[in-house]
């Protein structure tokens, strides 16, 4: 049985926290998620980070009561979202991966219908709908079909519908994905307002760059697993005093030599990335710059680490944040 | 931070608790919204399948026997209303699987017998106006007169739920969405060929007459047309039995598969 009201009469609020506790979900003799044991605080903007298939999406469709899990516990406050998936849905409202099934609806008709759905009061949610629309900056499809919507905009139109009436956890599957630069900052903004509000976001992503700006906390799975766990800075804490050197290698020329002061090196396509201690970042121009003028390499950069360096250490691969063509280490 | 708490009050106390389960209304009005660029097209066949069926058993046979156009008139709106809930549900949950929306619907909080509720009324909405123009023609076509009790009603409304129930079932239980479309065109095909409702069961061979008696479609058959003709159909206890039973097994496995965890 549901518990009536999270406020008691004494007026002590419930601890609405989200503690996942050794959560594993096998298919045959696979684990995919392996023993992941997680707490996500009311307010608080966790990320889920890791490569395509490390699990991120198995454990939220879990939440969400999509999946059972093999073994393990997922509560919110007082609810045990295993042994209620109703409870589950009702608190945690989720955006998929793939597009919301909106071609035939109005932006904020969806928009409204499914706060309604959600169990949203109609006043509230309609000012709810019009203030996200207006700060998403999509105002001018306000009125237009789903099928006639760019992808971006209907991702945004997507996060609006899962957030017009949150509940106590809001699960963001890549968010960002086909969201143009400009409009991607307007949705960051709203999901750090989420948070303010005093719903717990859960956010996958593969895209580091975009995570270590908006997140508060961040696990980063791997093969199932939780390989790292932390605020961005307290993951970074080791790479302090260490830089990134970048190198575009010429096309067709054989990898250089690397000078001992490089401490760890990953190359990808014809990039090939360093990291060197800040004490050797005099030695790390010179040698670049002598890779550059024998045209070994095109062109370099050195920079500070960031949590991409993090990410490659622990999974050995480069997140979406490099495909996207973003520059790493900015 | 105002709003976020008021906010989180108006979820806590709309809430005994989560208690407050969205309404039947606003999943309807998701539902119709969902077919707004399908409805001119269904509403159009349903009306031009169940007219053009009707008028087109005329230009096979010139002199169509009354008491068969009798069965024609009354069964082409029933296989009309039984071939919606099986066909538009189950491909429109096949699509949502398709397109990977399936996960979405199913993680709203929607409780399972309000998403089955709010699909009958679809079912009623676009199929009962198709269900009485064809009857009309049907019955101006070929000078019929029909004996209509107000057990039409119930019978019409009880067909609507178990042809809804059964195309929500396979659709959510069958997990392969091309699998799906081949079941219900199979379906189709049976119903249309080899069920007696718009010829009468003597007209089969013993066997296939006997599994009819089992299957629901005859007998919906039979409940609609007891209510438009007098004398024409016996054992109506029965068929409502069989139409029940079948319902509930539609309803059962409808809401396990919509709730089935991976």
């Amino acid at each position: 049985m549901l518990q009536a009201g999270s406020v008691t009469r004494a007026g002590v609020a419930l601890d609405w926290t989200l503690r996942i506790d050794g959560l594993t979900k096998a298919y045959d003799k696979v684990l995919a998620n392996d023993r992941i044991t997680l707490t996500v605080e009311p307010g608080e903007v966790f990320g889920l980070l890791g490569p395509n298939g490390a699990g991120k999406t198995t454990l939220v469709k879990q939440l969400v009561g999509l999946l059972k899990p093999t073994s393990g516990t997922i509560a919110l406050g007082p609810h045990d979202l295993i042994e209620d998936p109703s409870a589950a849905r009702q608190l945690c409202s989720y955006l998929p991966q793939a597009q919301l099934p909106i071609d035939s609806f109005r932006a904020e008709e969806a928009v409204r219908l499914t706060g309604a759905i959600r169990g949203g009061d109609r006043s509230t949610v309609r000012a709810r709908a019009d203030r996200m629309i207006d700060a998403l900056d999509i105002g001018e499809w306000r009125r237009t079909l789903g099928v006639r919507l760019s992808g971006g905009v209907k991702r945004l139109v997507g996060f609006a519908m899962v957030a017009v009436w949150p509940g106590r956890v809001v699960i963001l599957d890549e968010p960002t994905n086909d969201v143009d630069p400009l409009r991607r900052r307007l949705l960051w903004q709203e999901i750090r307002r989420l948070g303010e509000t005093g719903t717990a976001v859960l956010l996958v992503t593969h895209n580091v760059l975009e995570a270590e700006k908006a997140v508060d906390r961040l696990a980063l799975i791997d093969h199932g697993r939780v390989i790292a766990e932390g605020t961005p800075s307290a993951l970074k804490a080791r790479d302090r005093e260490r830089l990134r050197l970048q190198l575009m290698l010429a096309p067709g020329r054989a990898a250089p030599e690397l000078p001992g002061f490089v401490i760890s090196q990953m190359a990808v396509g014809h990039n090939l990335i360093t990291t060197i201690a800040e004490r050797d970042a005099a030695s790390g121009i010179e040698w670049a710059q002598r890779l550059v003028a024998s045209g070994v390499a095109e062109e370099y950069s050195l920079g500070a680490t960031s949590l991409e360096d993090v990410y490659i250490r622990l999974t050995g691969e480069l997140s979406a944040s490099f495909a996207d063509g973003e520059e790493p280490g900015r | 931070m105002i709003e976020g708490a008021t906010l989180a009050d108006a979820v806590d106390a709309s809430a005994s608790p989560l208690g407050r389960f969205p309404s039947l209304r606003a999943m309807l009005a998701w539902d119709l919204g969902a077919l707004r660029l399908q409805l001119p097209v269904l509403v159009a066949v349903q009306l031009l399948g169940g007219i053009g069926f009707v008028l087109g058993f005329g230009l096979f046979f010139r002199q169509l026997p009354q008491h068969l156009a009798l069965y024609v008139a009354t069964g082409v709106p029933v296989i009309n209303l039984i071939t919606f809930g099986l066909v538009v549900f189950p491909q429109d949950v096949a699509q949502h699987k398709l397109a990977q929306t399936y996960d979405y619907l199913a993680a709203l909080p929607v409780r399972r017998v309000v998403r089955i509720a709010s699909t009958y009324v679809v079912t009623l909405i676009i199929g009962l106006p198709a269900v009485v123009a064809t009857l009309l023609v049907a019955v101006a076509h070929y000078h019929l007169h029909l004996d209509v009790s107000v057990q039409v009603v119930p019978a019409l409304l009880f067909v609507a739920l178990s042809g809804t129930t059964l195309g929500l079932a396979l659709g959510h239980a069958i997990d392969r969405p091309t699998l799906t479309q081949s079941v219900t065109q199979l379906l189709v095909f049976a119903i249309f060929g080899f069920c007696p409702i718009m010829f009468p069961a003597a007209h089969l061979p013993e066997w296939l007459a006997r599994l009819n008696s089992v299957l629901p479609f005859e007998s919906m058959g039979i409940l609609v047309r007891a209510g438009l003709t007098s004398g024409l159909v016996t054992d109506v206890g029965r068929a409502y039995v069989v139409v029940a039973l079948w319902t509930v097994v539609s309803v059962g496995v409808a809401a396990w598969a919509m709730g089935r965890r991976r």
